[in-house]
């Protein structure tokens, strides 16, 4: 899909639009399963930002699939090598800020001047869930002599979020940090890595077109592209 | 693991430095993104003592907003997201008159009133209301409605604080200790500031009681909420 810029009644720069506007999963945008766009309003001029993929369930179910396959990938990478890559992506957000804040402005109705800080603010959750790469530990208990006891903490596996509208970038950034920097610890049996599908399901009835452009930044950056989801589906 | 929201109580006690409590009533409720914040502290509860000196000041700060287009560098107020939500923040508001009128014989006005800087600057109104007879000073809005209430007892403050079905934030303005633990120990609520409203902050597990959610966001909790434990026991 190709951006269709709206005519925004203001001196203000336009924002730049993304002009991907598909679902994004396995490293790469995809075609949707079901083709259905929708427009979405810009709630401060009440004009179009272009026509956005209307998710489907299929598309979900797609883009869960993938983060699944990631985990194979992604459970091989030892913390302090994640806590790198969500470092870089944080700095990718930085580098951006006010960019992300334009589109952000454009497309959720919040003022540019206070969206600037989600940019930094969403970095600095990178940042956080970076260091805490080696802080999900387990306890030791003790049973005596004769018995080693201790607990390790698994990942569930694929976590899904909704992202709430008053924040795009900033709640990606940081719901999928959370899930991203999880390790998974060697001994477990069970499938389940750090893989995350940050499913940025609109609430408000409209679509959030400009998701997938954090994630192109950030798969430049991070081995498991993979790992960074955000899909527009349907609410 | 949800965060869902809330209809959050900012307490003022009598000792509060009233220009900060005066600021802090109208940074909390987030005007910046039209109240469309979970945290918003959308029901102010000014003790009867300094209201009439907070109200003054709230009136006079909510100015310096600028409601305007968005992507305009100079706006500090956005909008409202859909035109759905636009359509119920009205209806709440239009409520709210309602209320007002069959409040009015029953000389509860004059304890509550709502403050929104969308209303143009021509029509901003500030209507004395009753509490608990409109559907805007309990129901979350998500938009810029806020109700500043009036309280003397501080035990029935407390119980209209508690009375929403959310509990996500409170903000207690007090320079007395004890006073502030106390309140602190009672409202119900999953993160409460003490001379201290919105701010975030990392490390700090953010979440609600009741209605507005389970599990906490923002620390370490949060990764346990997705992960389980596993106990290995091995006989040596």
């Amino acid at each position: 899909m190709v951006a269709v810029a709206s005519a925004a009644r203001t001196q203000a720069a336009a924002p730049n639009l993304p002009s991907h506007r598909d679902p994004y999963y396995a490293g790469k945008w995809q075609k949707p399963k079901v083709d259905r766009y929708i427009d979405t309003i810009s709630p401060g001029t009440g004009e179009s930002l272009g026509k956005v993929v209307d998710g489907s369930v299929a598309d979900a179910e797609a883009a869960i699939a993938a983060a699944k396959a990631a985990f194979r990938d992604w459970r091989r990478v030892p913390p302090l090598e994640r806590a790198k890559m969500l470092r870089a992506i944080a700095d990718v957000l930085r580098k951006n800020g006010d960019e992300l804040a334009m589109i952000d402005a454009a497309d959720c109705g919040n003022p540019y001047a206070e969206m600037v800080r989600d940019a930094s603010a969403g970095a600095a959750q990178l940042d956080f869930y970076a260091g805490l790469v080696t802080e999900m530990k387990g306890a030791s208990i003790p049973m005596g002599p004769d018995a080693v006891n201790f607990s390790v903490r698994e990942p569930f596996g694929v976590v899904g979020r909704i992202i709430p509208f008053n924040h795009p970038f900033m709640f990606v950034a940081g719901k999928s940090a959370r899930a991203a920097r999880r390790r998974q610890h060697r001994r477990a049996q069970a499938a389940g890595a750090g893989a995350a599908v940050g499913a940025a399901a609109r609430r408000a009835d409209r679509r959030h077109p400009a998701a997938g452009r954090v994630e192109r930044g950030a798969g430049r950056h991070a081995r498991s592209a993979r790992c960074w989801r955000a899909i527009p589906t349907s609410p | 693991m949800l965060e869902l929201g809330g209809k959050n109580a900012l307490i003022a006690f009598p000792d509060a430095d009233l220009e900060a409590v005066s600021a802090a009533v109208v940074d909390g409720m987030n005007f910046t993104w039209c109240g469309q914040s979970c945290g918003s502290t959308s029901r102010a509860f000014v003790h009867e003592k300094i209201y009439d000196a907070v109200l003054e000041r709230v009136k006079n700060s909510i100015k310096r907003y600028k409601p305007g287009i968005p992507t305009d560098p100079a706006t500090t107020m956005g909008s409202i997201i859909s035109q759905v939500q636009y359509d119920r923040v009205h209806g709440l508001h239009r409520g709210r008159q309602a209320g007002r009128r069959a409040a009015a014989s029953a000389a509860a006005s004059g304890r509550a009133i709502r403050i929104s800087p969308r209303a143009s600057s021509s029509s901003r109104r500030y209507l004395p209301t009753s509490p608990w007879t409109c559907a805007s000073a309990r129901r979350r809005s998500s938009g810029p409605i806020l109700s500043i209430f009036k309280w003397s007892d501080e035990d029935k403050m407390l119980a209209q604080v508690n009375q929403v079905e959310y509990g996500l934030t409170c903000s207690i303005w007090t320079n007395d200790l004890v006073t502030a633990h106390r309140t602190a120990a009672a409202v119900e609520a999953g993160f409460v500031w003490i001379n201290e409203v919105s701010k975030h902050f990392l490390g700090a597990p953010f979440g609600g009681y009741k209605q507005s959610g389970v599990g906490r966001e923002e620390g370490i909790e949060e990764l346990h909420a997705a992960s389980r434990a596993r106990r290995t026991s091995t006989s040596i």
